[in-house]
């Protein structure tokens, strides 16, 4: 048997021919290793083509990203990184957030003429604006920082600000686009809605109207006229916003459209950027007509401000919904029924339910218990994040079909098979508390019981059920908020909480000063149910069978890490963190000291993002938690 | 079917149908360059000796009925496999010297089919497998110093198993 180096002995040509075929960015990275003549190979600028087509197809996205970085105009205004080292720091992501390893990266401090602040991060893309009522603050710019995981790490982040016509009311952040929102200054009936894209830096807006209609008699006209009096639906198209003043406004885009929506969700507009049409979509009227009768019972609302509304839109457009809230007050069958309703409207007009544990909408309403829009099984699954930061779950619906009667006729019967209901339907779940696991339960209700504890929630689909639990000496007094499942979704990936703790501490002036104490968290799951073969639904007539599964049920296991750290708080700043497959970002206050000589505004705070990267800090750059220096170019658009 | 004849780099003559040896664009082009008559005259192949030289028309004559490959060489769709038709593996199971010189050779003579299936056979003998169980494949002399070794190690643990 004779050997021969065939890559490094071939001509440049050759060895690019050869290790095209070698498509996985492990097998071709381990290839370093070998000797000193591939490591020059592999480290050659001839390979890059290489590199490029195993970006283009592992990560599309970023191939996608780097290819219109390097059409764009201003490209040479910021350092891309080669396509090797992309692939390596997409890999090294890859596997920081396969093993759950997280650290902080860096900050970064938005200017004060900003005031308060809001923001919204997506794709490598950070935009921050004024949320501050104080006219002095700079309420027409969005700052938006470029720190996606494609650019030269360690160099200055270069930061847009880009003006709008008007005070900025909404920012959204998804696909390399920013959709915005602001009141037009000289007539407050007026919106202007943008779209912009951060890479190629063109710009699109137009003018909306807000129909501002008084609550009670938005909900009156509801019960009594039902959903025609307020939207046309046979008009369909509408260039107008909805506006109800108690209702959360919620405003996301996926790059293409944007979706609004200030009327508790009954009614929503999307807007198609490029033709610069809306069109109104309602809830279906069992829905509209339950919540008016919500409303109709309580004008104020005090019954119902804890109830969540969240909205999502996917990449393809298609619209999700949830109101997630318990009914107790609101003579249900149950004193403890609660209802999540997660309802989807497609581009077409459909509409789909998509159910959760319990009867939708509840029972005490017979006449919505119709069965008319039959639930829909998942068969793709694409996380991604909703109205308020939150990370809600899209899924490709099957057309499938239940046979009539499915649930019965007895309302009781959706209520009791919650569990049985789960695995007939099987389906997303996240953010969602999981009872005490206490055997003396009835179970009939497995999923009923004192919702109290903040640190088990579970996330299922389609096939699987996982669940995860804080380790016990974490739980102590701290809060809990809100989940980060970074794609892509796997049954054992990593779950990540913020977790917290506030102090009051005595500074050296004797002073007061309240701390925030926090820690993010990245969980293992502990319960894993797998079924060895899909469920079969193509015979609707039937009851599924189940196959055969395993289930494993392990001790909480250690987290697999956690970043600490403290930062001043205080009731009226602002909080909060988000994150995707490139960053988690952690948003707070900084106390500042201003100088008596300072003309600009005088706050004594700052806004704080703090920038965590997946992997560990040794592997990336050392962890140095270092301010970033930032260069600041204004939009020309 | 006409015949014409391959002259390798160490002289020796080859008689192959014009049809099998046209599987070769370079061989191709010559022949239409001088108006297809090469029947009194060897066409030099220079870089390819004779085991080689026979080896390649082998293939070209397996493959002679084979549809011409599709014009956009960069395809991603032709990167995608790696698999291997049966015959072209039983093909390609030759010692490594013998595997360089056929890769070069389709090379040389423009057979990208041939050129294709050479360097999935490298690829393969490289996927899934560690440094050092490259290294073995190829009885590569590892020229790194531990420390060396340990910082690309270190660097790239990602990627390590």
């Amino acid at each position: 048997m004779s050997y021969k180096d065939i890559i490094g002995l071939a001509p440049t040509d050759l060895q690019i021919a050869i290790l095209s075929y070698v498509t996985d960015p492990v097998h071709l990275i381990r290839c370093t290793r070998v000797s000193k003549t591939w490591q020059n190979i592999l480290y050659s600028s001839s390979l890059e083509p290489v590199y490029h087509r195993i970006i283009r197809r592992t990560w599309p996205y970023f191939g996608r990203e780097r290819q219109l970085r390097l059409a764009a105009a201003d490209h040479e205004s910021y350092k891309l990184k080669s396509d090797r080292e992309i692939l390596i720091t997409l890999g090294r992501n890859d596997a920081g957030i396969r093993d759950g390893h997280l650290h902080e990266d860096g900050f970064l401090v938005a200017p004060t003429s900003l005031g308060r602040t809001g923001y919204s991060y997506a794709d490598g893309f950070l935009a921050v604006f004024s949320v501050d009522e104080d006219l002095d603050a700079e309420r027409d710019c969005i700052y938006v920082y470029d720190i996606s995981l494609i650019l030269e790490s360690g160099a200055e982040l270069e930061c847009r600000k880009v003006r709008c016509e008007g005070a900025v009311k909404h920012v959204s952040v998804a696909n390399g686009y920013m959709a915005w929102m602001a009141h037009k200054s000289e007539d407050t009936t007026k919106i202007i809605v943008g779209l912009q894209d951060l890479i190629g830096c063109n710009r699109r807006t137009f003018e909306a109207t807000i129909l501002d209609i008084d609550n009670q008699s938005f909900a009156l006209t509801i019960s009594q006229e039902g959903v025609d009096a307020f939207a046309d639906e046979a008009k369909g198209r509408s260039a107008s916003a909805l506006w109800l003043r108690q209702s959360p406004e919620i405003f996301c885009t996926n790059g293409r459209y944007i979706c609004f929506s200030a009327s508790f969700l009954t009614h929503y507009i999307v807007w198609d950027i490029r033709t610069a049409t809306g069109k109104s979509y309602t809830l279906a009227p069992e829905w509209v007509r339950f919540l008016s009768d919500m409303w109709s019972e309580d004008p104020g609302y005090k019954n119902h401000a804890h109830l969540s509304y969240y909205l999502s839109m996917d990449d393809r457009g298609e619209i999700y919904s949830v109101i997630n809230g318990f009914l107790e007050e609101m003579d249900c069958v149950f004193n403890y029924d609660r209802f999540i309703l997660r309802y989807a409207r497609k581009r077409d007009g459909k509409a789909i339910y998509m159910k959760d544990g319990v009867m939708v909408p509840p029972p005490r309403n017979a006449e919505l218990n119709d069965n008319t829009y039959q639930p829909c099984v998942a068969e793709e699954l694409i996380s991604f994040p909703g109205g308020g930061r939150h990370n809600l779950f899209a899924y490709t619906p099957a057309d499938m079909n239940l046979e009539k009667g499915f649930y019965d006729d007895d309302p009781f019967s959706t209520i009791l098979t919650s569990s049985e209901f789960d695995l007939w339907i099987p389906r997303i779940v996240i953010d969602r508390k999981q009872p005490k696991r206490d055997p003396s339960w009835d179970p009939r209700y497995p999923d009923d019981g004192v919702h109290d504890t903040e640190f088990e929630y579970k996330v299922r689909y389609f096939n699987k059920n996982k669940t995860h639990i804080l380790p016990e000496e974490m739980r102590g007094s701290t809060t809990v908020r809100n989940r980060i499942v970074p794609k892509p979704l796997s049954p054992d990936c990593i779950i990540w909480q913020c977790q917290w703790t506030d102090e009051t501490n005595t500074t050296e002036e004797e002073t007061t000063k309240r701390v925030r104490d926090v820690k993010i968290v990245g969980l293992k799951p502990v319960s894993y149910l797998e079924y060895d073969a899909d469920i079969d639904y193509d015979n609707a007539s039937d009851r599924p069978n189940f196959p055969t599964g395993h289930h494993l049920e392990l001790q909480a296991p250690e987290p697999t890490s956690v970043c600490s750290l403290t930062v001043d708080y205080s009731e009226d700043q602002a909080f909060g963190w988000t994150g995707d497959t490139q960053h988690i970002v952690l948003s707070h206050y900084r106390t500042r000291k201003v100088t008596s000589g300072q003309k600009n505004m005088q706050l004594d705070f700052e806004s704080v993002f703090r920038l965590f990267r997946y992997g560990s800090a040794r592997e990336v750059r050392g962890g140095s938690q270092v301010a970033y220096s930032v260069r600041y170019v204004d939009d020309q658009m | 079917m006409s015949t014409i004849k391959l002259l390798s780099s160490d002289n020796a003559e080859l008689a192959v149908d014009k049809e099998v040896a046209e599987r070769s664009i370079l061989i191709k082009n010559m022949l239409e360059d001088v108006g297809g008559d090469m029947s009194d005259q060897a066409i030099p192949i220079p870089n390819v000796n004779e085991a080689v030289l026979r080896k390649v028309i082998e293939w070209c004559e397996h493959h002679k009925s084979d549809p011409p490959p599709p014009a956009d060489e960069d395809s991603d769709s032709r990167k995608k496999s790696t698999d291997i038709e049966e015959w072209d593996q039983k093909f390609m199971q030759v010692d490594q010297e013998m595997l360089f010189e056929i890769i070069l050779a389709a090379n040389y003579l423009d057979i990208k089919p041939l050129l294709d299936v050479g360097c999935k056979t490298v690829a393969n003998m490289i996927k899934g497998k560690s440094p050092e169980e490259i290294r073995k494949t190829f009885n590569i002399q590892n020229d790194f110093t531990p420390e060396e070794e340990d910082q690309i190690r270190r660097e790239n643990e990602w990627a390590e198993e």
